[in-house]
């Protein structure tokens, strides 16, 4: 995956979003301009456009694009989701990162992941609320993302938390043939929990990150 | 127009603000002039002196004085700094005449006003084929602990008894602190102006975007303090009250406490005369000495100089609180002049109204392009697709 692709991509977006331009430079690839649209928002139909810019890093995917509003019309204050750097929180990452995998693709972060952001924020100017709520600021909205997500599997934040434990001490690839240690009395490559684990990781590449967080928040 | 500036009324207030900041050229004239000076100084003194400019051209909010009805010549501000030198050891009668005497000579002397109360004014006439001429004041003074603060120690002269005596002021500190006020957008709109400067200055050629100095970057912060001073000058320069026009450091203060990092001129100037005409009500209810920017016990008001032990808002309850009330009914005028008619809709007047409260023509075609329409609704000029944004839902987050 790399940067060429989505500046290919970008050549089939711009027939679509015609005001939106490209730079390319060393360290970035930068989008900006204004993004139109018609979306549907709980029934209600909203046509309206922003002033954009998204900056998407040379190590992307594994780093995801940071997107800004440039009029100042979504203020910058923490009920907006605009991060201290100015930078819209569009959504989790494990979720913004469920929404593109396994592609990646541009069009899906900028339909998908960035009109879904700006038609809430209409919603939000209209009525004063986000329409689908929100999620918990921090490590808080990641840990609720995966109780949301897998529920089935995580009832408690303690569970969330063993699991990334238990990530970042997996092997690349591990051994299927022997008896797995979660409790299931199976064989590894057939425990869920394991296949859950698998999932996860290949989606998320924050992981190593979340660790340090969850052990901060422990402390807290 | 660089990126970002979408709405009609977005699009206006940047042009208004272009208007009232100094043109490239005549601020590389100050800038030549003052840099003459602190050589010429140093060599004629022999002593190390520092000097820099302080005030709205440091800050970059420098525009055009307007008094009597008229357009001025532009005010600068020098600081003439002697670093070696300490308030223990010198007077501040000597540290002055320090000053004086070296601009009493040619070719100073020429351009050299009448002593103030705490600078020396140098009138630099119009250059030929311009308008416009320059008044730089330089205010003589010593660190106060040199090594440790950036704060330096001024000289005063009564006007009645003519004595000298020290006061204090802190130019730098308020620099730094004034910019971190305003560093998220700064650094938001750094690369795009720059970049646009780079590919359209005319007046200044640049060989790379590297560069182009941060001071030509201007923040919305800026450019509503450039129209806050400009109404002001106006509005007052007709009133039989101008010895009550609000100084620029309340402007400046108050502004950049209530800016919020908005990135276009207009966003940021509702923000802000918003924020200014919420303390109208004090007049009703004191909020006797709370940590808040403007304080009022029912006796005296206060406004904090944010960097040294100073209070702007002295003198607003004399005369029956005439400068508060004349701060206040400012306000109430530059929001019915400038923003009521873009949020009431009532747009008929609205062109007279801006040039006339700002003297600063706009041309009728760039007005007509606007299209502002009677809503003050936003327009939109992208493409619209429908798009299924919402399957999967996507909740905003924070980090």
């Amino acid at each position: 995956m790399s940067l060429k692709k989505i500046e290919n991509e970008f050549k089939e977006l711009s027939k679509i979003h015609t005001m939106l331009e490209l730079s390319v430079s060393k360290y970035e690839l930068v989008i900006q301009g204004l993004l139109g649209f018609c979306t549907v928002v709980k029934g209600e139909k909203f046509i309206d456009e922003y002033a954009i810019k998204i900056s998407f890093p040379k190590d992307y995917p594994k780093q995801l694009p940071k997107a800004f509003e440039t009029s100042g019309r979504i203020a910058n204050q923490p009920e907006n989701h605009i991060n201290p750097s100015g930078s819209l929180c569009v959504g989790t990452p494990p979720k913004i990162r469920e929404i593109l995998y396994p592609n990646y693709s541009l069009t899906d972060y900028i339909n998908k992941v960035l009109i879904g952001y700006l038609s809430q924020y209409s919603y939000k100017e209209k009525y004063g609320k986000w329409p689908y709520g929100e999620m918990s600021h921090g490590v808080r909205g990641i840990i609720d993302y995966y109780k949301e997500e897998y529920s089935q599997y995580f009832d408690t934040d303690d569970k969330v938390i063993k699991a990334f434990k238990d990530l970042s001490t997996m092997k690349t690839r591990p051994k299927g043939y022997i008896k797995c240690n979660c409790g299931c009395k199976k064989l590894v490559k057939n425990c869920k929990y394991q296949k859950l684990l698998k999932k996860i990781r290949q989606k998320e590449e924050d992981y190593n990150l979340y660790i340090d967080e969850f052990n901060n928040m422990g402390e807290e | 127009m660089p990126n970002g500036i979408v709405t009609a009324p977005e699009k206006l207030f940047e042009e208004i603000a272009k208007k009232l900041d100094i043109p490239a050229k005549l601020y590389d004239e100050a800038e030549q002039n003052y840099n003459d000076l602190a050589k010429y100084l140093e060599s004629t003194l022999q002593l190390p002196i520092d000097v820099y400019v302080q005030g709205s051209f440091m800050l970059g909010t420098v525009i055009r004085p307007y008094r009597k009805q008229q357009d001025k010549d532009y005010d600068v501000d020098l600081v003439c700094e002697f670093h070696s030198l300490s308030k223990e050891e010198c007077t501040p009668k000597q540290i002055k005449h320090l000053l004086g005497n070296a601009l009493q000579k040619e070719p100073y002397n020429r351009i050299l006003d009448e002593e103030g109360k705490r600078c020396w004014t140098l009138n630099y006439p119009a250059k030929q084929g311009e308008l416009v001429g320059f008044h730089i004041d330089c205010l003589p003074c010593v660190p106060v602990l040199p090594n440790f603060s950036t704060k330096i120690a001024l000289t005063n002269k009564d006007k009645e008894t003519g004595d000298y005596n020290w006061a204090y002021s802190d130019p730098r500190a308020f620099k730094k602190w004034f910019d971190e006020r305003q560093k998220v957008a700064f650094m938001q709109l750094r690369d795009v102006q720059k970049r646009y400067i780079f590919e359209n200055s005319q007046s200044r050629v640049y060989n790379s975007i590297e560069e182009i100095p941060d001071r030509c970057v201007k923040t919305p912060l800026q450019k509503a303090i450039q129209i806050l001073k400009r109404h002001r000058d106006v509005y007052f320069s007709s009133k039989h009250n101008e010895d009550c026009k609000p100084i620029s450091m309340i402007i400046t203060v108050l502004s950049a406490h209530l800016y919020k990092q908005e990135l276009t001129t207009y966003e940021a100037l509702k923000t802000i005369v918003k924020g200014m005409a919420r303390y109208a009500q004090l007049f009703e209810k004191y909020n006797e000495r709370q940590s808040d920017l403007i304080t009022f016990d029912g006796e005296t008001w206060e406004i904090l100089s944010p960097v040294v032990d100073e209070n702007y808002a002295e003198t607003w309850h004399e005369n029956n609180h005439g400068k508060a009330r004349a701060f206040f009914e400012w306000v109430n005028q530059l929001e019915k002049d400038l923003l009521l008619p873009i949020e009431t809709g009532e747009l008929k007047n609205y062109k007279f109204l801006v040039e006339n409260s700002l003297r600063s023509d706009i041309s009728s075609s760039f007005f007509d392009s606007l299209k502002l329409n009677s809503n003050g609704n936003r327009v939109i000029t992208a493409p619209t697709p429908t798009i299924n944004a919402t399957n999967p839902i996507n909740k905003p987050w924070l980090e």
